[in-house]
């Protein structure tokens, strides 16, 4: 319990921290919503000239998008301190983590929450969500509303552990964030589009390496069954929500791993 | 009871033997000086206490533990506080890192309510409160610091160069506080400094670590009596040539109207030379040079000389 409450005091002072100066806060979430936004208008008006990409149509991409945006308004407030923590190890911040009594993941998790960022990429993830849900079809039932939570969440985990993996790397290489550049923010533009459209190469990336395929395709396959997904073993649909678990797992093993290195070898 | 234990330990960093054959004890409620040059290993050495590195070889345990960052419990009951490492949060105020540490060390609010105020009068932090460490001089941020380490009452202190940038007063009642608190036997704590007169003051037993080793360990006022260079006065005389014959002085040399006395503060007072130097003499000018960490070490060495920086 006291973990919890320390992570919630976290939350508390990042809120305090950004309420003192609302307007900006507000004029921060509109400039990040209305650069997201800009991106996402391009993609729809160059998809209107295809009509379908690999028998998916607009809105079905649009839908594909929501998820990435909606777990990315949580990832960019839980895993705030993990994005700059090349920084953090260099400028010689981590050694006081240390000697703190609590976690060290949990002391990281939710301060300086990017809540700013957490609004505009939410806020235009609901609208994609409300734009595109109701026109894809999706029959939401007990079922599918349960695996759509469970997917969100599993997408979050996996993009958390992500974060963690290249934070765990900061205790090995002095530069780590090119190495982050390619394999979250390119991949996760490549994630923007049904996978099917890519050589088997990316393909394989974006499925087993970073996996962002059991973010939102899988799961946006369990309720949109396109042909493509003939292409995939069927199993990945319905494990996609526990993908999340395991890869946040392995992330946090790796994470120990080399936190104790980092400082039985001296820093 | 020996809440930490050093067997023989060494540290290397890149080819650079930091720490060598590290072997001591600290019992509970002892008050240690860590002493030494810059680059001594000092801080190396405070960091393989509170477990922050691992040595590479030696036994080492704090609280019983051989890593004392990987058990919360203990963890809880020290407190590594450094002039060169903030413990506040930047983004944060000073009122709301403390805040945080309540939570953190799990403390009573009405403890926290009553130890806060008790440190704030000591510490005289009450209008920093509202502000960022980032806009705080370097000693008002070592008082907040303070006040954080000394809420959760820990057991066992480390302090690592606290008292840099810190101005005279605020010294004082640092000094001061410290000084109660080894009168009341509260906590261990290790100091580190490169002064020995501020160490001297605080601590039980100095301990003098020179390119890794320790080359003193044992009370203040023995390393000072036995190792502890001459003070040096400079004088220029002005009328009248005196007679330094009679004084127990170590050394001195006649240079025309100059005069360089090494003298021992135990054999002989400073104002027991210049009032036998004014029997028969002007004195025109005068500078007294203090023994300095370096003359100590020289000193412990076996070599003679000093320098008067």
């Amino acid at each position: 319990m006291g973990e919890i409450r320390v992570v919630l005091q976290s939350l508390k002072m990042s809120i305090h921290t950004r309420m003192q100066y609302r307007v900006d806060s507000l004029v921060a979430t509109l400039a990040v919503f209305i650069r997201e936004s800009a991106n996402i208008i391009a993609i729809y008006l160059a998809l209107l000239k295809f009509d379908r990409i690999n028998d998916w149509n607009v809105n079905e991409m649009l839908f594909l998008y929501s998820i990435l945006f909606l777990t990315y308004a949580f990832v960019v407030s839980l895993f705030a301190d993990l994005r700059q923590f090349s920084d953090t190890i260099r400028e010689g911040r981590f050694d006081r983590l240390l000697v703190r009594p609590r976690s060290l993941l949990l002391q990281l998790i939710l301060n300086n929450a990017d809540l700013i960022a957490s609004a505009g990429h939410g806020t235009l993830g609901l609208l994609l969500f409300v734009i595109s849900a109701g026109r894809v079809g999706i029959h939401w039932d007990f079922v599918t509303v349960l695996y759509y939570i469970g997917a969100i969440i599993g997408g979050i985990l996996i993009q958390g552990g992500m974060f963690i993996v290249f934070s765990s790397l900061c205790f090995y290489f002095v530069e780590t964030g090119s190495i982050r550049d390619i394999f979250y923010w390119n991949m996760r533009k490549f994630a923007g589009y049904p996978i099917s459209i890519y050589h088997k190469l990316i393909q394989g990336i974006l499925i087993y390496v970073v996996p962002f395929a059991f973010v939102n395709y899988f799961p946006a396959q369990y309720l949109l069954r396109k042909e493509d997904m003939a292409n995939y073993p069927a199993i990945y649909i319905y494990i996609a929500p526990f993908v999340g678990i395991i890869v946040y797992a392995a992330a946090y093993l790796f994470w120990r791993v080399s936190v104790r290195r980092y400082y039985s070898t001296g820093n | 009871m020996l809440l930490i234990v050093l067997k023989d330990v060494s540290k290397t960093f890149r080819d650079k033997n930091v720490l060598k054959n590290i072997s001591l004890h600290v019992a509970k409620n002892e008050h240690v000086g860590l002493i030494g040059l810059n680059g001594a290993g000092k801080t190396t050495l405070l960091n393989v206490i509170a477990g922050v590195i691992k040595p590479d070889v030696g036994f080492i345990r704090t609280y019983g533990k051989e890593s004392i960052i990987e058990d919360h419990q203990s963890l809880r009951k020290m407190a590594y506080l450094s002039g060169t490492r903030s413990q506040l949060w930047e983004e944060l105020t000073v009122k709301a890192s403390l805040q945080n540490c309540m939570n953190m060390y799990q403390i009573n609010p009405q403890v926290f309510a009553r130890r806060l105020e008790q440190l704030q009068g000591i510490f005289e932090t009450e209008a920093f409160m509202e502000l960022k460490p980032g806009n705080l001089s370097l000693g008002e941020r070592m008082r907040c610091e303070l006040v954080y380490a000394l809420l959760a009452e820990p057991e066992i202190l480390l302090l690592d160069e606290v008292l840099i940038g810190v101005d005279v007063s605020i010294k004082h009642k640092i000094i001061q506080f410290f000084e109660a608190d080894r009168k009341e036997k509260q906590a261990t704590i290790i100091y580190t400094s490169n002064h020995l007169a501020e160490v001297e003051k605080l601590c039980d037993r100095v301990i003098l670590l020179h390119a890794g080793e320790i080359i003193f360990d044992g009370k203040a006022e023995r390393m000072i009596s036995e190792f502890s260079p001459y003070y040096r006065m400079e004088i220029r005389i002005a009328e009248g040539l005196p007679d330094l014959e009679d004084l127990p002085l170590e050394k001195y040399r006649i240079d025309s109207d100059r005069i360089t006395i090494d003298y021992d503060k135990q054999k002989i007072e400073t104002t027991q030379i210049l009032k036998h130097l004014m029997k028969k003499s002007k004195i025109g000018d005068i500078r007294l040079y203090e023994p300095d960490l370096e003359g100590t070490i020289k000193k412990i060495y076996g070599g003679r000389e000093w320098k008067t920086s």
